[in-house]
C-alpha cells in the first residue's frame, strides 16, 4: 500500500524490508525535521548524510522544515554542510524564523517588499537568526527598553521566539504593545521545550509565550509546526503534492500531527525526542486528538529508510 | 550542591531565561521529590491609566509551560491561605466577611470556602463585570459573584457602632 494518507487512524507500523520501498517508491520528495532526525547537536545522525545523496540520485526530492527559530536559514545551510550534508541550499530550507518573517511581511506590509515605512515595526523576543530574517523580510525592528509606546512609529507586531536573554523587562514592553487590539501576537512554535546533548532540556518559545499570553491577556498565532502555515509556504515556493509526499520527524505532538494536518503519510524517526511507547500510548487512547499523533510508520533512524531507494 | 526539593515561583521583576533554564533543571533531575509551588496566578498587576504589569502568574506559567506539569498554587483563590488562617484563628465560615477588590481571586476563594463575599469597588473589577458574571449561564462564571457590594470600605463605618 503506497504512502497515501486518507481517513481513519495510523497504525505506526515499522517500515522496513518490502514495506520500504512500497512507501517509498511511490513518493516524489520527503519533508524533513532538522533537529533529532538530520542530526543531535553538533553529530549528523550516522547514515544521515547518506540517505539525503541517495534521495537525490533517486530524482526524489528533500525538504526541510523546523521548528527552531534560532538561526537564519543562511546559518543553516552552513550548519548542513558543516556537519557533512551535501547540497542542502538556503532556498530547501523553511525555518520557523522565516516562516514567521514571511507571515509578518503579508500581514504588514501585504506581501510585497516595500521599505517598510507606514507598516510598523516588530517587537522581536528571539536572538539575532531570528532579528535577521525579520529584516531580512523588509520590516523594521524595535528596540528593547524603549520610550513608552506612541512616541515614534507604531509597533504592529510583538513576536516570541526562542529567546535566551528573555527578561521580565522585556515581557513587560511586550505587554505594552499589546496593549494596542491592533498589534498581532505572534509566536515562532509551540515548542515547551528542546533536548540538549547531556540529557538536560532546555525551555522552548511555548514556555515565553505562555507567559506572554497570560499577561496580555491575548492569544498568539503560532506560525510552526503542528500549524500548517509552514506548509503553506513550502507549497508557494515548490508546489508540493501532499499525496506524494512523506513528512520525517520526531516530535509527535510536533512533525507528526504537522504531517496529519497537511495531508502528508509520517514517518517517526526515533532518534530524536518521542520514544516509541508515546506513538503506541496515543495509538492506545479514546480520545480524537490523539489518534492524530499516531504516525503512519516508524524507523529507528532515518538511516534505515536507504534500502528503500534505488541503487 | 545539595538535593533541590522545591522550585517556588513568586513575583520576581529580575526573572530571566537563565532562571527559567535553572529551574527546569531542578524539576526535572527531581522528578516528584521536588515540588512545583506558585505564590499565585494573577495574570497582571494594573497600574494607573489602563496599564499593567505582569503578574506572577505569567511566570508560573512559563515554568509549568516547560517542566510540562502543574504548580501548587498557594494564593487566592485556591484555598491554601484560607485554610492557614482558618486553623490559627477558629474561624467559623459563616460568620466571616471576606473583603476583596478582585473577583477571580478574593471573591472566588471567599465563595469557595463558604464565607460571605464583599466586593468593593476601589479596586480591579467593576460593576459590569459582576453583571456579566451573573447573567452567564455558566456556573463557574456564578461562584465570582459576590454576595454584597460597596464603593469603598469606608462605606461600612457606619454600620459599626461607636
Amino acid at each position: 500500500r503506497s504512502g497515501c494518507s486518507g481517513g481513519g487512524m495510523a497504525s505506526c507500523r515499522r517500515l522496513s524490508g518490502a514495506g520500504l520501498r512500497e512507501v517509498l517508491g511511490p513518493a516524489q520528495g520527503l519533508l524533513f525535521d532538522c533537529d533529532g532526525v538530520l542530526w543531535a547537536g553538533e553529530r549528523a545522525v550516522p547514515g544521515a548524510p547518506e540517505l539525503l545523496e541517495r534521495l537525490r540520485r533517486s530524482g526524489k526530492a528533500a525538504l526541510f522544515v523546523s521548528n527552531n527559530s534560532r538561526r537564519s536559514v543562511a546559518e543553516l545551510e552552513r550548519r548542513f554542510s558543516r556537519l557533512g550534508f551535501r547540497g542542502v541550499r538556503a532556498e530547501h530550507v523553511f525555518s520557523s524564523a522565516l516562516c514567521s518573517a514571511l507571515f509578518l511581511r503579508q500581514r504588514l506590509l501585504g506581501g510585497g517588499n516595500g521599505n517598510g515605512s507606514g507598516a510598523g515595526r516588530v517587537f522581536v523576543l528571539g536572538g539575532e537568526g531570528l532579528r535577521g530574517e525579520v529584516r531580512d523580510a523588509g520590516l523594521r525592528l524595535a528596540g528593547e527598553g524603549e520610550p513608552a509606546p506612541g512616541s515614534s512609529e507604531p509597533v504592529r507586531a510583538v513576536l516570541v521566539g526562542y529567546d535566551d536573554q528573555f527578561t521580565f523587562a522585556k515581557l513587560s514592553q511586550a505587554c505594552g504593545y499589546l496593549r494596542d487590539p491592533q498589534c498581532l501576537l505572534v509566536a515562532t512554535d509551540p515548542d515547551p521545550w528542546h533536548p540538549l546533548s547531556d540529557g538536560q532540556r532546555t525551555p522552548g518559545t511555548g514556555s515565553l509565550t505562555a507567559a506572554v499570553e497570560t499577561a496580555s491577556g491575548r492569544k498568539a498565532v503560532v506560525v510552526g509546526k503542528p500549524n500548517t502555515y509552514m506548509f503553506d509556504c513550502i507549497v508557494e515556493r515548490f508546489g508540493v503534492d501532499p499525496s506524494r509526499t512523506l513528512m520525517v520527524g520526531d516530535r509527535l505532538e510536533t512533525d507528526i500531527l504537522f504531517g496529519k494536518n497537511c495531508g502528508l503519510s509520517t514517518i517517526l524517526t526515533l532518534t530524536g525526542v518521542s520514544r516509541l511507547e508515546e506513538a503506541q500510548a496515543y495509538m492506545a487512547s479514546d480520545s480524537a486528538a490523539a489518534k492524530d499523533l499516531v504516525p503512519n510508520y516508524y524507523v529507528d533512524s532515518i538511516a534505515d529508510l536507504i534500502p528503500g531507494l534505488d541503487e | 550542591d545539595p538535593a533541590v526539593r522545591a522550585v517556588l515561583v513568586g513575583f520576581d521583576e529580575h526573572f530571566s531565561y537563565a532562571k527559567l533554564c535553572q529551574a527546569l533543571r531542578y524539576l526535572l533531575r527531581g522528578g516528584a521529590d521536588c515540588l512545583l509551588v506558585g505564590t499565585n496566578r494573577d495574570n497582571r498587576l494594573p497600574l494607573e491609566g489602563g496599564a499593567a504589569i505582569p503578574g506572577t502568574g505569567c511566570l508560573v506559567k512559563a515554568v509549568e509551560t516547560a517542566a510540562q506539569r502543574e504548580a501548587f498554587i498557594v494564593g487566592k483563590p485556591n484555598r491554601y491561605m484560607f485554610d492557614c488562617v482558618a486553623s490559627e484563628f477558629n474561624i467559623d465560615p459563616a460568620r466571616t466577611i471576606m473583603v476583596g477588590d478582585r473577583l477571580d481571586t478574593d471573591i472566588l476563594m471567599g465563595n469557595s470556602c463558604g464565607l460571605t463575599t464583599l466586593l468593593t469597588l476601589t479596586g480591579v473589577s467593576t460593576l459590569d463585570e459582576v453583571k456579566g458574571h451573573q447573567e452567564s449561564d455558566c456556573p463557574t462564571r456564578q461562584s465570582l459573584v459576590p454576595d454584597y457590594y460597596v464603593d469603598s470600605i469606608a462605606d461600612l463605618l457606619p454600620a459599626l457602632g461607636d
